[in-house]
């Protein structure tokens, strides 16, 4: 690498001079040299083994006063000399013994020594032969020539200042390698620290900035501002100081922490996504919760009434453009701890750590989806370049300015639009327009938007995946179906919602004669047909989950768990091809099957009295509906080998249910919406929420049992290669503003574990209403953590509990159709059982993790898009079905809006009071649960009322958004019909958003 | 082994800029920079750049001079006004610059095959555009480019490289900064393969073997350049191929 440095220069008469030099920047220095040998520079090792060698062979006392208890075990050091240091104590660094002990091995930087150079030649002189000296361990760095370790002068800084930074520079530097080797020592040398680096300084300032020094993270935006997000960084940097607690322990338990930035000028430009430098702010200069939340009104009304004024584009209403899109990202709104605890809440009042941005490292900008702003100044006649605003779908981003001649043409369709880049005296970055999708609304291109904006691979399969299918008239003969258990003459019977074409469990019970009960599931062997490594295993790892309409059968499986594949409202996007799911591995009642079976014995009380695993054929006796199988449950004529196999399956089930809520697993409930299409025009005919039937629990109670039998067995295999499922327990602190509302009911949470919460959920009942409970425990849903795949050998053995289903291990066995996890536990589990190796990827924790990662990435990029789609098609519903007035309970109380839950349809909206808190007639009660409203009307956390529901137009981009109006109780001055058009649009985006608190 | 580790090469065996002893500057050429002129090529040595222009053969200007067994060569020299660290008007009569283009003109003699081009003169003018220290080397290695950019038959590609004794240890591809320090400077052109020397110069008193260590080490140096420039000339004229073969627009 070089640096070419070309600058003028005056000398002492006057003159200029122009100084050309150059600068080159290596990468072959290591760490340094040792005793002027110029060839061989350092490699880590070599200085751990010399700092190790140093401490050893260096003074027995311990240096470092009480901190060694018993035995005298120093840590090896490294020490980095200041300028200062060097020049100042060289009598002390003479003296060898004296010296090593307390700094180890010296680091002489190049940087350092030219400056000694520069003020004492006689201390230069000297420091020379020290490192000339080959009994002493000093190490002199070119420092100024390593790449690592170097920067430019910035513009403003001081020579002295700049030296300053090389050093500190450097110190990292030392820092990172060492860190590394530390790193890839530590099983070696017993979990020893690899050393300790120390800048020795006298410069306090110095070392003040040392320890800030800017880190490094990915910038988040959460919420819906773009301007206001979060970093996660590693606890560096924050670690001096009070950042105890701070950590937040709970997201990914990494010991990372969020760095809270806010404000246009500290986000500075960045975006979310990208990699940025960042600058924590001093203590004093941090952010509260409280401050958080009132800021954000403010802000929020502030940056409004501003971009008004900006763009000059007058008109009524105008001044809500910037929120008035629908918000088709379910965004984590009541993740962050500010916005879902009131501001008494005295844990939110704690200040965060803050920071602002200094520097973007590495852009991550794709293309984006959205439209254009609607402009109010038409010039007639297309074909002169004008600058249009493209508001994105995504919420998290800002609005982009590009330049088109087609603005008129462009301006109902759905765009793609990338950044090109965002000048520092801009307000909106810059960008072009790549190509147009389809218009605004269509039901098809907001499908493909959404697929664009989550990721979602949706092409379909290649011809190299297609090649790796068995051949459509595939059969089994003798030789393929070596080593299978012939299970053919057992009736198995499958339970599916009707219609489902890709069926993969089925499952059987008979009576034994001892009275216990043979029960089995038969789960489709996927993984005999695709075979590990192929192009059809690694397009199916990395679609790693299934988007269909017919996802829905999950929605009630699992219970608490809520296995579901998440659905795209009119498409599916398959897994796997047609012909694996829908004719090979669909366990139908019309042909013989490969299955994975697990066997057991249950006593009629639903213990295990012992369980077998095999891989199978089997032939079903019956797919069933689940409404058919209650229908022969409920039949007392039914007597046949199927009927007592339900009743047998259905009793065992109670069984299984009731263990399992003894043992504290959850009973939750979300709003799940499903709606009933038209055959023709896929247009929504109705929303429901989704009906639960007794077979449905049937079925799920098997499946839990099935992934926690796979999964034991699987770990004791292979206790650190497992994929598993886990769910964190929730912080307490994430429960808090629930507890409190609940409590102004009358009701109280424990959530101290899962049987306490549930216990207290149960008791949570309003006898004249059912509803309140069922609110409580989609409220309770959201206050958790997500499940998540995960490697068992990368957390410990306390991680892997399973909150919800208050299972200590848990795993995905049962859908290999729709998941890809279900894949790799299948393989584990061909493993463990012996018929057939574990495939070399498997053996991998590194590539298991990441496995597990990319499936928790598109498992969530599934669900979120999947409510973005139940969210268009909300809002195509209500606008062909406008409702006058429909029950609604409310949720939270803001303070100026409310947020209520529509239990006929399931869905969440907001009812704006903006009007009436702008004139001041609004009271909201201290606790955040109560308001007072104009005309003696109190409103309640969890009161019942009435709203009209129906579609506005959105004005900006094109986002027709659903609108929420209190109908009663009857509040005077919130004129229903002043609101039309004007700020109230914003509710119906909300409404999923807070779903993805959701645990899953 | 330790040598002098002081203030030209430092502890860890670099220079001022961080290079290693035997390491040259990032060499960057160019070559049919100059369209008007029958062969030109541009090089950048570092900080050091440097534009050679040729033209001819063509017909003797000064009858006078014309050999009927061989072509003449012509060099010029110039030194622009803004190429220094400060700004000077040179003429190419002054001694230094007389001094390079005789040396050119030397060189160039001995490498030109002159006996192709009876009755002919070939111009050569170099031009130096920015002056980091070892310039004869780099107009001797533009004036070769330029030569092969011209067409005009060679013996060898000659190239050049300066070697100065710093700290008792011979350093190659001098800087400004280090050809002022007082060391003894020398460039050196060569045809690298032959291993022929065509020019040495050395104004400082050396010993013997000192001479030849640097002598070998200039060598060295002005290999690594004719390996350099054999890509860059390979591909240069795989592009002209090219552009020949490609359909007109």
């Amino acid at each position: 690498m070089i640096r070419s440095k070309t600058f003028f220069k005056r000398t002492r008469r006057g003159k200029v001079m122009r100084i050309l030099e150059e600068h080159y920047l290596r990468d072959d220095i290591g760490l340094g040299t040792l005793h002027g040998s110029e060839c061989s520079a350092l490699t880590p090792e070599e200085l751990v083994q010399l700092m190790e060698g140093r401490m050893e062979g260096g003074l027995k006392e311990g240096e470092e006063g009480g901190q060694e208890g018993g035995v005298k075990k120093k840590t090896p050091t490294l020490s980095i000399l200041d300028t200062n240091v060097a020049l100042e104590q060289i009598d002390f660094l003479e003296n060898a013994e004296a010296s090593e002990a307390v700094l180890g091995v010296v680091v002489l930087l190049q940087t350092v020594l030219e400056e000694v150079k520069g003020n004492s030649l006689s201390v230069y002189r000297r420091l020379h032969k020290l490192l000339l000296d080959d009994s002493r361990a000093i190490v002199f760095f070119a420092n100024e020539h390593a790449a690592e370790a170097y920067s430019d002068r910035l513009p403003e800084e001081t020579v002295n200042d700049y030296k300053d930074r090389l050093i500190r520079l450097a110190g990292a530097f030392y820092t990172r390698q060492l860190g590394e080797e530390a790193g890839r020592n530590g099983g070696r040398e017993g979990g020893r620290e690899g050393g300790r680096i120390v800048l020795v300084s006298y410069d306090k300032e110095n070392l003040r900035k040392a320890k800030e020094e800017d880190v490094e993270g990915t910038f988040r935006v959460e919420g819906r501002c773009w301007h206001e997000g979060y970093v996660s960084v590693r606890g560096i940097g924050l670690g001096r100081g009070g950042a105890e607690g701070e950590r937040e322990g709970g997201k990914d338990g990494s010991g990372r922490a969020s760095v809270l930035v806010r404000g246009i000028p500290h986000v500075n430009r960045a975006l979310d996504g990208d990699v940025v430098a960042l600058e924590i702010l001093p203590k004093d200069e941090w952010l509260t919760g409280q401050e958080e939340t009132t800021l954000l009104e403010d802000e929020e009304a502030g940056q409004a009434s501003r971009e008004g004024e900006v763009q000059g584009e007058g008109g009524g209403g105008e001044d809500d453009m910037p929120v008035n899109y629908e918000n088709l990202i379910p965004a984590p709104v009541l993740d962050t701890p500010a916005s879902i605890s009131p501001p008494t809440s005295s844990l939110s009042a704690r200040r965060k750590p803050t920071g602002r941005v200094v520097g973007v490292i590495k852009r991550n900008w794709r293309a984006y989806c959205g439209s254009l702003q609607a402009s109010a100044d038409r010039v007639g006649g297309g074909g002169s370049t004008v600058s249009a605003l493209f508001v994105p779908v995504d919420r998290r981003l800002p609005k982009i300015r590009i330049q088109t001649r087609q603005r008129d043409v462009l301006q109902d369709k759905r765009i793609l639009v990338a950044v090109d880049a965002w000048p520092a005296d801009s307000r909106y970055p810059a960008g072009h327009y790549i190509k147009t999708l389809g218009s605004a609304g269509d039901k098809e291109v907001e499908t493909e938007v959404l697929l664009h904006e989550y990721d979602i691979p949706w092409e379909p399969f290649s011809e190299k995946v297609m090649a790796c299918l068995p051949p459509s008239d595939w059969s089994m003969t003798p030789e393929n179906t070596k080593g299978r258990v012939d299970l053919r003459k057992i009736s198995v019977m499958s339970i599916d919602p009707p219609g489902c074409k890709d069926i993969d469990d089925a499952l059987h019970c008979t009576p034994l004669p001892n009275g216990n009960f043979a029960v089995g599931v038969h789960i489709a062997d996927v993984s005999y047909f695709v075979q590990p490594g192929s192009a059809l295993d690694e397009e199916a790892a990395n679609r790693s989950t299934r988007q269909g309409r017919e996802g829905g059968r999950e929605g009630g499986r699992e219970g608490g768990e809520g296995g579901r594949t998440t659905y795209l409202v009119q498409r599916r996007l398959d897994m796997l091809p047609k012909l694996l799911t829908e004719t090979l591995c669909s366990l139908t009642s019309t042909s013989d099957h490969f299955a994975f079976s697990v066997l057991w014995e249950l006593t009629p009380n639903a213990d295990i009295v012992s369980v077998e695993f095999c891989k199978s054929i089997i032939r079903s006796v019956a797919s069933l509906s689940y409404q058919e199988a209650q229908n022969i449950h409920d039949d007392p004529h039914a007597q046949d080998a199927v009927a007592q196999g339900i009743r047998g399956l259905n009793s065992l089930a109670k069984k299984l249910r009731a263990k399992r809520m003894e043992a504290g697993a959850l009973m939750l409930a979300s709003t799940e919406v499903k709606f009933v299409l038209d055959a023709d025009s896929s247009d929504p005919l109705d929303v429901q929420m989704y009906q639960l039937k007794e077979t449905h629990a049937l079925v799920e109670e098997f499946m839990l049992l099935a992934n926690i039998t796979v999964g034991k067995k699987i770990l004791r295999h292979y206790p650190t290669l497992s994929l598993l499922r886990r769910h964190p327990s929730p912080s307490r602190e994430r429960f808090e503003s629930l507890i409190a509302a609940a409590a102004s009911r009358g009701f109280s949470l424990c959530v101290d574990d899962s049987s306490a919460l549930q216990q207290s959920l149960d008791a949570s009942v309003d006898k004249d209403d059912p509803n309140i409970n069922k609110i409580i425990r989609i409220l309770a849903t959201r206050c958790m953590f997500p499940a998540q795949y995960f490697c068992s050998g990368e957390c410990s053995q306390d991680e892997w509990h399973h909150y919800g289903l208050a299972a200590p291990i848990y795993t995905h066995f049962t859908s290999p159709i729709r998941r890809y996890a279900d894949i790799v536990v299948h393989r584990l589990l061909a493993a463990s059982i012996g018929v057939a190796p574990l495939p070399e990827a498997l053996l991998d924790k590194g590539g298991m993790h990441d496995l597990a990662e990319n499936m928790n990435r598109r498992h969530k990029a599934a669900q979120n898009a999947g409510r973005g789609s139940t969210a268009f098609h909300t809002v195509l519903f209500f606008k062909e079905n406008p409702v006058e007035a429909e029950d609604a309970y409310i949720l939270r109380i803001l303070e100026t809006r409310l947020i209520v839950l529509v239990p006929r349809f399931g869905i969440e909206g907001t009812i704006d009071l903006k009007g009436l808190a702008d004139q001041g007639l609004l009271n909201r009660h201290a606790d955040g649960h109560r308001i007072t409203c104009p005309g003696k009307v109190e409103l309640k956390v969890f009161d019942k009322i009435r709203v009209g529901i129906r579609v506005a137009e959105g004005k900006a981009a094109h986002r027709d958004a659903v609108v929420y109006t209190l109908q009663s109780p009857r509040i005077p001055g919130l004129d229903v019909e002043r609101e039309e058009g004007a700020r109230n649009v914003e509710g119906g985006g909300k409404k999923r958003k807070s779903a993805d608190a959701k645990k899953k | 082994m330790h040598r002098g580790a002081g203030e030209w090469v430092s502890l860890a065996g670099l220079r001022t800029d961080g290079r290693r002893p035997h390491e040259l500057r990032r060499v960057h050429c160019t070559l049919g920079t100059y369209s008007n002129a029958d062969g030109s090529a541009s090089l950048k040595q570092g900080q050091t750049e440097v534009l050679a222009i040729v033209h001819g053969p063509h017909e003797v200007t000064r009858r006078s001079e014309v050999q009927h067994d061989k072509c003449i060569i012509e060099c010029e020299f110039y030194r622009t006004p803004f190429s220094g660290f400060d700004r000077k008007k040179r003429r190419p009569t002054d001694r230094s610059s007389l001094e390079a283009s005789l040396a050119l003109k030397q060189t160039f003699e001995t490498a030109v095959m002159r006996h192709i081009y009876p009755r002919t003169q070939i111009d050569i003018q170099v031009y130096v555009l920015q002056s980091d220290g070892s310039i004869l080397p780099a107009a001797i290695n533009a004036v070769s480019l330029a030569l092969v950019d011209a067409g005009i038959a060679m013996k060898e590609m000659v190239t050049a490289c300066s070697v100065a004794l710093l700290d008792k240890q011979p350093v190659l591809d001098v800087t400004y900064k280090e050809q002022s320090s007082g060391g003894a400077y020398m460039p050196l052109a060569a045809f690298p393969i032959h291993g022929e020397i065509l020019l040495i110069q050395c104004e400082a008193r050396l010993e013997g073997e000192r001479l030849e260590e640097m002598m070998l080490t200039a060598m060295e140096g002005s290999r690594q350049v004719s390996q350099l420039f054999q890509t860059q000339v390979k591909e240069y004229t795989r592009r002209l191929a090219g552009a020949r073969l490609a359909p007109p627009r």
